[in-house]
């Protein structure tokens, strides 16, 4: 390791500026308040915290593996698995969801009982881990989060999932996939934060589980929730990325869907499906990888992303932004191996050009270089455009 | 590894067959994703499998719930999975090394696979 990062904020610095400054404004929002809205909580979850770790162990990449980083990964998973862990309990008890239980099917509770108990377990687990490594856990509460992204008031957007009513189930179902996939994306997030540790292996044990909870939500949307979009798909897996993955209830408020944009925000190209070229396909364009699952780690925040989606006109599966020259119009670039390779030296405009994606797949890199050299932002000052994508 | 030709014979005689050959079948893949990881020493190819494996979890679990009639807990309860590594209980997948994935696989490969030089 090269030295000790004294602040995220510097180290995060490094990484992109309009990030930086939602997350850091975001984190101190929630210091000071002691409290982690529904909302910020799936920042946290979806990226602000995978990035910040990202981006502390990509300042330090000889520190992957060693007690600080596993140390820091585990902390992490304990504040996911607790946000999951309070959200199956207050669901399935709570006062606060007493009226939209009601709409419950028993497949539903049952799905959401054995989520729970899942949930339950891997905190067990992971403050055992904790505690094995020399750690503290933290304690999370119930008031820990308040899951109307209220930010604290318990009046936030998802209020509106609360009522006894088949569209706040509708809408309790879509938040929900929203947790399991982030959860599913931040253990692969950190996965390369545990190469050649022996923690890797149980947080894959753990991530294949998140996978399947994420799978069944998805079919209790499609099957139990009158006109749960397609993109939700009864396999389970995700098509599409942003607002089209996150399949948003029609007539969903606004704050939802923009809860969803936050989640799914864009940097995750999971699907084999492209949701460029059709209606509203800016908001999710995307290169795909073929039935592959995201990793977190480098969500954008959704504001920033619409920004980016701007300048960029959408997207769009052939679209390579390019820092310093533009790749010639051609068929699929060489594939991942060399360009990490390269990307962990520090050579970010080569390896985006060869990567031949677009910007968001540039942020996506970020995920496949968790742990890489800060060297790895891809993050263009143009929006040039060629082919050469896909996988 | 030679080439192989799986044979899936008998597994197409009703539905219940093919979906509990599908399930096996997943399940297995997890196990086998979980169990090598620790065994990749590149950071891009973890972070790929790990995609592939999240998906193949997300297989399962559809399977699991057709067969199960799209109620109860069998989308994600792993406890027939406690021979590949699995831990309901802990809320662990299956993770198994390769001779054990290759015991599940074997009914379905009639070439010997040797495994020689596959670390365990």
């Amino acid at each position: 390791m090269s030295h000790t990062p004294s602040s995220d904020a510097s180290l995060l610095a490094a990484v992109d500026p309009e990030i930086v400054q939602t997350l850091v404004t975001r984190r101190e929002a929630i210091v000071r308040s002691g409290r982690a809205s529904g909302l910020v909580a799936a920042a946290l979850a979806s990226g602000s915290v995978p990035l910040a770790l990202g981006a502390l162990a990509g300042d330090a990449y000889a520190q992957v593996g060693t007690p600080a980083v596993v140390l820091q990964v585990l902390r992490f998973a304990l504040l996911l698995e607790n946000l999951e862990n309070e959200f199956y309990k207050a669901v399935l008890t709570g006062a606060a969801f007493a009226g939209v239980r009601q709409q419950f099917s028993a497949a539903e509770t049952a799905a959401f009982t054995e989520i729970q108990k899942h949930e339950q377990a891997h905190v067990t687990l992971l403050r055992t881990a904790i505690q094995g490594a020399g750690g503290t856990p933290d304690n999370y509460t119930a008031a820990s989060f308040d899951f109307t992204a209220g930010g604290g008031s318990g009046t936030g957007p998802l209020t509106a999932a609360l009522a006894n009513t088949a569209a706040a189930k509708g809408l309790l179902l879509a938040a929900t996939q929203g947790f399991e996939d982030t959860g599913v994306r931040a253990y692969k997030g950190q996965a390369g934060n545990l190469l050649g540790t022996a923690t890797l292996t149980t947080a894959l044990q753990i991530h294949s589980i998140e996978a399947r909870h994420a799978a069944k939500i998805r079919r209790l949307r499609r099957l139990g929730v009158t006109g749960t979009p397609e993109a939700v798909r009864l396999s389970g897996t995700i098509r599409g990325t942003g607002l089209a993955a996150a399949g948003a209830p029609a007539g969903a408020p606004q704050a939802v869907a923009d809860l969803l944009a936050l989640i799914y925000g864009g940097a995750t190209p999971e699907g084999n499906h492209r949701a460029s070229g059709e209606p509203g396909g800016g908001a999710g364009g995307d290169v795909r990888r073929g039935d592959r699952d995201g990793a977190a780690g480098g969500v954008r925040p959704a504001g920033v992303r619409r920004a980016a989606d701007r300048r960029r006109g959408g997207g769009d599966r052939h679209a390579v932004h390019h820092r310093r020259h533009r790749a010639p119009a051609g068929p699929a670039q060489p594939g991942l191996t060399g360009t990490a390779a390269r990307r962990r030296r520090g050579d970010a405009s080569t390896a985006a050009g060869d990567r031949g994606g677009d910007r968001r797949v540039a942020a996506a890199d970020r995920e496949w270089s968790l742990g890489s050299s800060t060297g790895r932002r891809s993050r263009p000052p143009d929006s040039t455009t060629a082919a050469g994508a896909g996988r | 590894v030679p080439d192989i030709q799986p044979d899936f014979s008998g597994r197409f005689t009703d539905r219940a067959t093919i979906l509990e050959t599908a399930r096996m079948l997943e399940d297995t893949g997890i196990a086998a994703y979980n169990g090598a990881g620790r065994l990749l020493k590149r950071l891009p190819n973890l972070l790929t499998a790990g995609k592939i494996v999240s998906m193949e979890a997300r297989h399962s679990a559809a399977v699991r719930d057709m067969i199960a009639g799209n109620a109860g807990d069998l989308f994600a309860n792993v406890t027939n999975l406690a021979a590949l590594g699995a831990n309901e209980a802990l809320g662990l997948d299956a993770a198994a090394g390769a001779a054990t994935v290759l015991a599940m696989a074997d009914p379905f490969i009639p070439p010997q696979v040797n495994l020689t030089n596959v670390p365990a």
